[in-house]
């Protein structure tokens, strides 16, 4: 005999249409002349269909829930640019913004259109880049970009730590809040393909501030100030990363917070 | 392009959620994991958007992105805090389903579907349920199509009762309620 033996297996395969055409007449000829064949064959073939059952649970799904997962998942992982605020910026900001929204759809990160425009650049030029990136990034910002965002202690506690992650320093809440400046936020970002981390903070008196990070292999640096986007930078450099502070703040208060987020992160 | 990569998850993505969701439920057996898979699965499926391939089913992507969170994290988190899965395959007779208990014999389906083994409840709710081929559910099992065919064949066996395989003799039989009654 020819024959192996017509398995479950077979038999199923059969039953879902999945058997090719000589198996297929295998089966069709065992089922015509093998009555325990033809027995177990339709006890297989008669279970029930799933897919009314199972549609039921759709039912039963929390739409709304889900939505709103869908929503929180979309402002993570994106940008904070949106469309509606693209109308009050100034027209050279606005440009900037929408190259931000286009990037944001690779999901990579922000667009830092000024180090693309820039060129290659050398070791040192491409460290001031990444500031002046930043500089543009964080003038795009307005106070109720920030202030909208909901108070969270967990989520907050959760994006430092998986920005701690990113960037292989033990980060926590702990040691990046500041004095007088509500911590609102901490995004993953990247640059160059260095990862970037931006704690944004909303100072009451002076508008969006943020410490930035870039894991970029740079040499330790004293801090050093300067001024871009009309804005106060302090900005230093250990341990292969980059650091900077910047923000709308007197120089010399911007210089001690610098000094404490230096302590703390040493 | 990527763009239209990004495009496409972001645009398509609502209108799977509660699929998503169903496919949570009925691996884990709870509502709470199931939103929680939906959750990650979201997040990693607009991370990596660029690596969709548009023009192909963007459903079957995401489930795939759903089971490995599912055998990667989930389930080993479970596994690690000692809770193992006979809790979800009990309890897999829905919490949702109390809110559709009026179909009995839907109910009765998915309480048989549940109490089939992980492995085999997973390929019958992809092929039958969700209609994938054998192919497509061996490429996004990870697994062999000769093992998807005797899951599936497992899972019919038993569906139609026919299932010779572990059943402690009285397994069956016995109602809940053994040995509790008060003594009088």
């Amino acid at each position: 005999m020819s024959a192996e033996p017509i398995t479950d297996e077979l038999l199923t395969a059969y039953v879902d249409g999945e058997l090719p055409a000589e198996e297929r007449s295998r089966v069709n000829q065992a089922l015509a002349t093998d009555p325990a064949v033809k027995s177990r064959f339709d006890k297989l073939a008669g279970t029930p269909s799933l897919k009314e059952p199972f549609a039921t649970l759709l039912d039963a799904a929390p739409g709304d829930r889900l939505a709103a997962i869908l929503k929180e998942a979309e402002a993570k992982v994106a940008p904070p640019a949106r469309a509606g605020i693209l109308s009050a910026l100034r027209p050279r900001a606005a440009i900037a913004a929408a190259i931000l929204l286009f990037l944001a759809g690779g999901a990579v990160g922000i667009g830092l259109q000024s180090a693309v425009l820039r060129g290659t650049g050398n070791g040192s030029e491409e460290k001031e880049n990444w500031r002046t990136a930043v500089a543009d990034y964080l003038s795009l910002y307005t106070s109720e970009t920030l202030a909208s965002i909901p108070d969270d202690p967990g989520q907050r506690a959760r994006e430092v730590a998986d920005a701690g992650t990113r960037l292989a320093l033990p980060l926590d809440v702990g040691k990046v809040v500041l004095p007088d400046l509500d911590l609102k936020r901490a995004q993953i970002f990247a640059f160059r393909d260095k990862p970037l981390v931006q704690i944004a903070y909303l100072s009451q008196g002076a508008g969006p501030v943020a410490f930035c990070i870039i894991r970029n292999g740079q040499k330790d640096a004293a801090p050093a100030f300067e001024e871009r986007e009309g804005k106060g930078i302090v900005f230093w450099g250990k341990d292969g990363r980059g650091f900077m502070l910047i923000g709308s703040l007197p120089r010399e208060q911007l210089e001690l917070l610098a000094e404490t987020l230096a302590a703390r992160i040493a | 392009m990527s763009d239209t990569s990004s495009d496409a998850v972001r645009k398509g993505l609502a209108a799977e959620l509660k699929r998503l969701w169903r496919y949570g439920l009925v691996l884990s057996g709870s509502r709470t994991s199931a939103e929680d898979l939906v959750q990650a699965t979201c997040l990693r499926a607009l991370e990596r958007a660029h690596q969709f391939a548009p023009g192909t089913h963007l459903d079957r992507w995401l489930f795939a992105i759903l089971h490995s969170i599912w055998l990667n994290d989930l389930r080993a988190a479970r596994y690690r805090r000692g809770e193992g899965l006979v809790d979800a395959e009990t309890a897999l007779v829905f919490d949702g389903l109390r809110e559709v208990e009026t179909n009995i014999l839907a109910g009765q389906v998915l309480r048989q579907v549940q109490a089939l083994p992980e492995a085999q409840r997973e390929t019958v709710f992809l092929v039958y349920v969700e209609g994938l081929t054998y192919r497509e559910a061996a490429d996004l099992l990870g697994v062999p199509i000769g093992t998807v065919m005797s899951r599936l064949a497992g899972a019919r066996a038993r569906l139609a009762g026919l299932a010779t395989d572990e059943a402690a003799p009285g397994e069956r039989i016995g109602e809940p309620g053994d040995g509790k009654e008060k003594a009088s």
